[in-house]
């Protein structure tokens, strides 16, 4: 009898769980076809952009292209070659440039970028998947040249990755494992196994917990404020920055859309979400040639102090495609009236901003 | 035993009807704003700008204050306060106000409009609205006279007949023929919301030729807004409920109609606006099922607002086959509730809703156009 009542208990709970998962997935939903003006796509990236680095002093933007995951089965995938570009948002018209990568490193599936950038110039900090370790590269452009390769075990399954120092970061951990069965048991049931680690230069720490699965970062530009993407939450968390580098949750901006990385526009203070529908790129790494759609939201924060700079906040949709033009969007950056915006596993695309709603 | 498997079959029954109107209404939908460029609300509109056609000119004639008493549901009374008007607006002087049409209908002047059409002969353009007058569903026809800065309108008569059941819009053939979408069957009773509920397909389309109607489409459930393709082949009907568009083969001659194709647009569709140049289908439509329920009890629940444009892109005798939806204006909260219809002039685009306002805007892009494609 009592065996009886546990069993249908757990029975519910897994299956609210799985359900969860299912709309995760977002099989349920449409996205239509809408750019804010002319937009085409950005030669030669075919392999993806999944993250976007811009030095907004210079118009220029970082491109990590080359990301595969263990599951990927489609062979235009698994064998593409790990890089990064450069875009020259000075040169609107041009295409984007591989860098060339100098130092005894060999990338394997580049995922998240970020640079910092001071007198001496500019360091790009990337997330790298190897064989057996989650890495970030540090390395100051423009032929890439290595300088250090970071691994601590605190970098559990390495998404994104936000410099705040020439050699200190925040990076965001998907979940607490890297791949296998325990990493897919933790996707399918939404366990909070994600978090954010802080590292100052030397050693790192773990600032933020039970997250479900936490994908982009990034900070305002005063460094004051940490942005993580809560995917599974379909919500912005906004934190505060304290002077050890541990973070005080300061509000949830809720999207109601499954949400990447992050862009941070010093011009204005708005935050860009790329989004998307999961069930897409769960296709694509199985078949390369398939569409999924991808929209780009803008949240504009409209009054709020100092220490909230979000308190109110209006959102405007600024793109949306039908995967045509870019299947399974991950990252976006804004320069003046050009908006970059990187696929996953696929292509880049470059639009021009005719309209924006206020 | 036997009753455990009944119980069982009936509450999957009833859990598969609650996710279908569940979809349907869209709880698990977001609308996001975003303008094609800038946008302005046309006074003086107030109360609803449910149809409209365009002239060869570039005039824009309005049906305004639909009453939806004659679906016998209860709504917020504001809805049936507000008084049937027709409006013009001249693409030509978009920033002019809209202009109220003035009329008479013979001595008993009800008006409660709801869809309209055009017919455009040589020198006489004529006017089509549906009318949900009391006893009888009534497609008035009008005269348009008059110059675009001052055009007026002359009720030449009125329509009615059996087969109009439950009219929801009309679509001109000729100087005195039409097609008419019957929604339902039933009107101004509260039986109307239990058709309704249980997707009864008591509809039609009807075509009058002038002197007698017949059913060119029978067992319909909820058709909405008609088009026709600018060759003429074509009828597109909206079917909300769905979220598609039906498309008919029609014949000149005789008017009868053969089912051809039902697209899925990803949206709930009101009107249909087809594009004279180009031939695409524009359509003002519900983003979020739902929320116009909610809006329909209280028009202060502003319903998010959608115009979409559905690109053929297939052949000549098969045009949407394939096809391509674009979101080109959707709004949520920010200018207008619960848009219902469109209509376009090179770069303006006109949205009316159902039970609000009128809007303009002026666009600054088309994504149809694009750079190469690498």
């Amino acid at each position: 009898m009592w065996w009886k009542i546990i069993i249908l208990g757990i029975s519910v709970v897994l299956a609210w769980r799985i359900l969860g998962f299912v709309y995760f997935m977002g099989p349920h939903r449409t996205i239509h076809t809408h750019w804010p003006g002319p937009c085409r796509n950005l030669a030669p990236i075919r392999s993806g952009a999944e993250g976007i680095a811009l030095s907004s002093l210079q118009g220029l933007a970082f491109i990590s292209s080359g990301y595969k995951t263990a599951d990927v089965t489609d062979e235009r995938i698994k064998n593409s070659l790990a890089r990064v570009f450069l875009f020259d948002f000075n040169k609107p018209d041009g295409d984007a440039k591989e860098l060339e990568l100098i130092g005894d490193v060999r990338l394997a599936s580049p995922h998240g970028i970020s640079l910092w950038e001071d007198k001496e110039g500019i360091q790009i900090f990337l997330v790298d998947h190897r064989l057996t370790e989650d890495t970030i590269e540090i390395e100051p452009p423009l032929s890439l040249r290595h300088t250090r390769t970071i691994y601590n075990p605190l970098f559990a399954n390495l998404n994104d990755v936000i410099a705040t120092g020439d050699s200190s970061f925040y990076v965001t951990n998907a979940a607490s494992v890297r791949d296998g069965p325990l990493l897919t048991i933790s996707f399918l049931l939404q366990l909070s196994t994600g978090s954010v680690v802080y590292y100052d230069g030397v050693t790192a720490r773990q600032v933020a917990g039970n997250g479900k699965i936490l994908n982009g970062i990034t900070s305002s530009s005063d460094g004051r404020f940490i942005f993580v993407s809560y995917m599974v939450d379909e919500a912005i968390v906004v934190f505060r920055r304290e002077g050890d580098g541990s973070l005080m949750r300061v509000q949830t901006i809720s999207l109601s859309a499954i949400l990447d990385n992050l862009f941070y526009d010093p011009a204005t203070g708005d935050l860009l979400a790329s989004c998307g529908i999961p069930i897409g790129f769960f296709t694509m790494i199985t078949d390369y040639g398939h569409k999924a759609p991808s929209n780009l939201l803008r949240i504009r924060p409209l009054s709020g102090g100092r220490d909230n700079p979000f308190e109110t906040y209006n959102i405007v949709e600024l793109f949306a495609d039908d995967g045509y033009l870019l299947s399974v969007s991950s990252s976006a950056a804004l320069f003046q009236d050009k908006l970059l915006l990187g696929s996953v596993l696929e292509k880049a695309a470059l639009c021009e901003i005719r309209y924006a709603n206020d | 035993m036997l009753l455990k498997s009944i119980a069982i079959l009936a509450a999957l029954f009833v859990i598969r009807y609650l996710a279908k109107q569940g979809l349907l209404l869209g709880f698990h939908k977001t609308a996001f704003t975003h303008w094609p460029g800038p946008c302005r609300s046309v006074s003086p509109v107030e109360y609803g700008a449910e149809d409209m056609v365009l002239t060869k000119n570039g005039l824009a004639i309005i049906t305004s204050g639909i009453d939806v008493a004659y679906r016998g549901d209860v709504t917020d009374p504001r809805i049936s306060a507000a008084p049937g008007k027709l409006f013009a607006f001249n693409f030509n002087k978009p920033e002019q106000n809209a202009t109220e049409l003035e009329f008479a209908i013979g001595t008993d002047s009800e008006f409660s409009p709801h869809g309209i059409s055009i017919w455009e002969e040589g020198s006489e353009t004529r006017i089509f609205v549906v009318n949900h007058r009391q006893d009888a569903e009534t497609i008035e026809i009008f005269k348009l006279i008059g110059d675009i800065a001052k055009p007026k309108i002359e009720h030449i008569k009125s329509v009615q007949n059996p087969l109009f059941t439950s009219v929801n819009d009309v679509l001109a053939t000729g100087p005195s023929s039409f097609y008419a979408t019957n929604d339902g069957y039933l009107r101004f009773t509260a039986w109307r919301v239990l058709e309704t509920l249980l997707s009864r397909p008591w509809g039609s389309v009807v075509h009058y030729d002038g002197s007698e109607a017949k059913v060119v489409v029978g067992s319909t459930f909820e058709y909405n807004g008609m088009g026709l393709s600018l060759d003429g082949q074509f009828v597109y009907i909206a079917r909300p409920f769905t979220s598609s568009i039906m498309i008919y083969e029609r014949s000149s001659e005789t008017n009868d109609l053969a089912f051809h194709q039902e697209i899925a647009i990803g949206a709930l569709p009101d009107n249909i606006f087809v594009h004279p140049v180009t031939g695409d289908l524009w359509s003002g439509c519900t983003a979020i099922g739902y929320r116009l329920l909610a809006a329909f009890e209280n028009i202060d629940n502003w319903a998010p607002s959608l115009v979409v444009r559905v690109r053929p892109l297939g052949t000549k005798d098969r045009p949407f086959e394939q096809f391509k939806v674009y979101d080109v204006f959707s709004d949520d909260g920010n200018i207008m509730s619960s848009s219902s219809s469109a209509a376009v002039v090179g770069n303006g685009l006109l949205i009316g809703s159902v039970m609000q306002k009128l809007v303009y805007c002026d666009m600054k892009v088309d994504s149809t156009l694009s750079r190469d494609t690498y």
